[in-house]
């Protein structure tokens, strides 16, 4: 896990982040245990509290469990939960600035689609 | 567990009493338990005097002041709860470092000796010098290190890290938060290189000539300010508005300050009109509330 301290995007969502990208990778399962609090800080050097922070979002999101006591499980239906909502956010933010990039640029809607089609591979 | 771990109520302090000059003007702070704290200041801002009083080493000329819940001065249960260092503390020339351990230890009960031999020798600190030989980096190193073994309750650090190469100081910043994680307890830290430090502390006090300006998250003073950069043109209409805190125009392109997050609604009336938003560092976040800089305030010099 690698977070950018100057990234405009607060440390506690990167490590959110992050650990949606390890479950999504495969290198952290459903049902599995998550990276503790105390194992986040330590490896990363920052405080407790951020990486409690990020855990908390996390929970928020619905990606993890509490359960008896500290421990965090990733939940069964993690993965989707985390697809479903990048879908809804972070592609359609991506895809924003895409289209917005293309008009200041002067291109035209059909343009950007086959420059789309270009890429895809 | 107390709330607070330290409470001040209108405190003042004032050293000279016919120029009524105030070190310390009306504080009002309570400092939560069991977090990481930064003091920031500028030079002569007041951290050094606010840790003083807390620490006993002077009286408040007015106001009221409580340590974990109880008198810091009188009561020593409480005292001896209460560590405060500083890079160069006025210590024995002539004492060795096993001495200045020594020091420490008396009046702390929970002082980990072995721990506070073990860092020495971390940051490859011969004890049997004395600590008039050291250089001023070494001699931080070894008051954060007796600070650190003390395990305080309420461990008060002012500039512990100057003069320490950055090696060194990323190894005590991991040392800071590893002892943090097993012995939690009560940091405040004052530091001029906040930059460094943010990633460290948890909750950080703002002090400009003797007052508090704010004490909030780390998290909340990274989203207090926002910068939008542009032409004067997109800049210009924007630059009378309430939330400007700072404006500056230039021929290569203009930018201001504006309180509020990256994702508020000036931000994105901002970059509505074509500025490009980003965020402000808490190091800048200081400055911009603090600086009494005037624009064009150098050009007298090379005239």
């Amino acid at each position: 896990m690698r977070v950018d301290f100057n990234r405009i995007v607060p440390i506690y969502i990167q490590i959110a982040d992050a650990i949606e990208d390890d479950i999504l990778a495969g290198r952290l399962s459903e049902g599995d245990k998550c990276y503790s609090q105390v194992v986040i800080a330590k490896e990363l050097n920052i405080n407790p509290a951020t990486a409690a922070k990020g855990i908390r979002l996390l929970v928020d999101r619905g990606v993890l469990d509490k359960v008896r006591g500290q421990a965090m499980i990733i939940r069964e239906s993690a993965v989707d939960i985390i697809k479903n909502r990048r879908l809804e956010e972070t592609l359609n933010d991506m895809v924003d600035a895409l289209v917005a990039e293309a008009v200041k640029l002067g291109m035209n809607r059909d343009e950007l689609i086959e420059r789309l089609k270009e890429r895809w591979k | 567990m107390e709330e607070y771990a330290i409470e001040a109520e209108g405190l003042s302090m004032v050293y000279d009493r016919r120029k009524n000059v105030k070190a310390l003007e009306d504080i009002d702070l309570r400092l939560h338990t069991d977090q990481i704290i930064g003091l920031i200041g500028a030079n002569g801002s007041g951290k050094t005097t606010f840790f003083k009083i807390c620490s006993g080493a002077l009286e408040a000329t007015e106001g009221k002041l409580q340590i974990l819940g109880g008198d810091g001065i009188e009561d020593l249960s409480i005292k001896e709860e209460i560590i405060y260092s500083m890079h160069n503390l006025p210590v024995g020339d002539f004492y060795n470092i096993k001495r200045i351990v020594d020091c420490y230890a008396i009046g702390y009960p929970h002082f980990d000796r072995e721990f506070a031999v073990k860092l020495l020798e971390l940051f490859g600190i011969p004890v049997k010098k004395t600590i008039k030989t050291l250089s001023q980096g070494m001699k931080s190193i070894v008051h954060f290190i007796c600070a650190m073994a003390t395990r305080a309750k309420v461990t008060l650090l002012d500039e512990p890290f100057i003069g320490i190469d950055i090696e060194k100081r990323k190894l005590a910043y991991e040392i800071l938060l590893r002892d943090y994680m097993e012995h939690p307890r009560t940091f405040v830290i004052s530091s001029h290189n906040l930059d460094e430090l943010s990633h460290v502390l948890s909750e950080m006090v703002l002090i400009h000539d003797g007052r508090i300006i704010f004490y909030k998250e780390m998290d909340e003073v990274r989203e207090m300010l926002f910068r939008a950069d542009g032409d004067s043109s997109q800049i210009k209409p924007f630059a009378d508005r309430e939330d400007v805190v700072h404006q500056s125009a230039g021929e290569i392109g203009s930018f201001i300050i504006c309180k509020g997050n990256v994702e508020c609604s000036f931000a994105k009336e901002l970059e509505r009109a074509g500025c490009v938003i980003d965020k402000v560092s808490p190091e800048d976040v200081c400055v911009y509330l603090t600086s009494k800089r005037k624009e064009g305030d150098l050009e007298c010099l090379w005239n």
